[in-house]
């Protein structure tokens, strides 16, 4: 080996080497000898993810144990999936999603590509999963999203969910995320008086007032997720600030309709 | 640490043409150290214009092998003709999407090479991927005007 070359760079080079040699077999390549740029320095952020995983001063060691972690995480996901999908409302955008994020754990090849996410799924959680996130760890906080809300669902009828849904049907659709709506309306009722959702017109005059006093949402928050874990809690407590900026300008206008009817 | 890097894999691909030396004297042929240097020096270019990376000792290896006993090849024409071919094999392999493995490749260019281009590398360098196969299938003469110039 050139003496310029570190023993710890020497390490990272050769696991380099035995990535894309891994890499060219897995595509009957084995005998090849170059690979296109971009797929190398795909190779080597997934390299450079899998050994961030678990850092240590021998490369080939971090690495095993940097996979190993990830191999435990993607079997932790597949269980998240079922979970998900048996907990979940019957919705075509929602299935849907969870059908590609199945072809995408189908093909993910963490010893290659660790680090790919799926293309963006069209069905969005209430909160997006943070964008630093990759591969597995990134599906673990979609469907993680998706469970606590399928959590949040399953506090509701389905009857009460469905007129919830249909207060989006007049902007041309089913809603974009399935607990939206229930929670603006189960966040409303919180603070009024009990019964069913969603929220009547009439009821939304009221709701302002109750909406104008200082922590009125943390507060119908902690009435709606009594009974429900507290990470349910915890989760929809993030959408709460944007909620808050979305209320601004209808409470000034003394006009609640556009929040809670879909048309904003 | 990139130069690091860059001086090891220089250092795999010249232990493995210094390991050619007694298969190409066979044939008459000789690769000296500063016609390695040059071609070592070439590879850099050739591959970034394909957009390639090599890791270990390279295709230069390969090409020595596979053209030592093309009878349009002497001592003289030799390290001129493997840069040549070594930068026409980057090419190709990236046109063809990785389709074709090193092998499937380099075997195509000597039939053009050794057929049709009769040992122009000038030639055989100017076709391009679609002309490569369509001549190595089906043999035939290659003009000028065939190339893509």
């Amino acid at each position: 080996m050139n003496q310029e070359l570190t023993p710890a760079a020497a390490g990272a080079y050769l696991l380099l080497a035995d990535r894309v040699q891994a890499y060219l077999q897995s595509r009957g390549r084995a005998g090849d000898t170059s690979l296109r740029t971009e797929t190398a320095r795909e190779l080597l952020t997934s390299l450079e993810y899998t050994l961030s995983l678990s850092p240590g001063p021998d490369p080939a060691q971090s690495y095993a144990h940097g996979l190993a972690i990830l191999r435990r995480r993607e079997r932790e996901v597949w269980d998240l999936l079922r979970l998900v999908r048996a907990t979940a409302p019957e919705d075509g955008g929602l299935f849907g999603a969870l059908t590609e994020i199945e072809a995408f754990l189908r093909g993910y090849e963490p010893e290659l590509f660790a680090h790919l996410r799926p293309p963006e799924p069209d069905y969005a959680p209430l909160l997006p999963p943070p964008g630093e996130l990759l591969g597995v760890d990134w599906v673990r906080a979609y469907l993680d999203r998706l469970w606590l809300e399928n959590q949040f669902l399953a506090a509701f009828s389905p009857e009460e969910l469905a007129a919830c849904w249909d207060t989006s049907l007049g902007l041309g659709g089913p809603p974009e995320n399935l607990a939206e709506k229930p929670l603006l309306h189960g966040l409303g009722r919180a603070l009024l008086s009990p019964g069913p959702l969603p929220l009547a017109g009439e009821d939304l005059e009221a709701l302002a007032t109750a909406l104008a006093r200082p922590g009125a949402l943390d507060r119908g928050l902690d009435r709606l997720c009594r009974e429900l874990p507290a990470r349910v809690r915890e989760y929809l407590a993030g959408y709460l600030p944007g909620l808050a900026l979305r209320l601004e300008g209808p409470m000034r206008r003394g006009d609640l309709t556009p929040v809670f009817y879909g048309a904003e | 640490m990139e130069n690091a890097l860059e001086i090891y894999q220089e250092q795999l691909a010249r232990r493995e043409l210094r390991s050619l030396s007694g298969l190409l004297a066979g044939h008459g042929l000789v690769l000296t150290e500063e016609d390695v240097s040059s071609l070592l020096e070439l590879r850099r270019p050739a591959l970034q214009n394909a957009g390639r990376v090599e890791l270990g000792g390279g295709v230069l290896p390969k090409l020595a092998r596979a053209f030592c006993d093309s009878p349009y090849v002497d001592r003289e024409s030799f390290p001129t003709v493997l840069g040549d071919l070594q930068d026409a094999f980057y090419y190709y392999k990236t046109e063809s999407l990785d389709q074709f493995s090193d092998e499937e490749l380099i075997e195509y260019m000597v039939k053009v090479f050794n057929g049709p281009a009769e040992g122009s590398a000038e030639l055989l360098c100017g076709l391009s991927l679609e002309e490569l196969c369509r001549w190595a299938r089906n043999g035939g003469a290659i003009s000028f005007e065939e190339g893509i110039y």
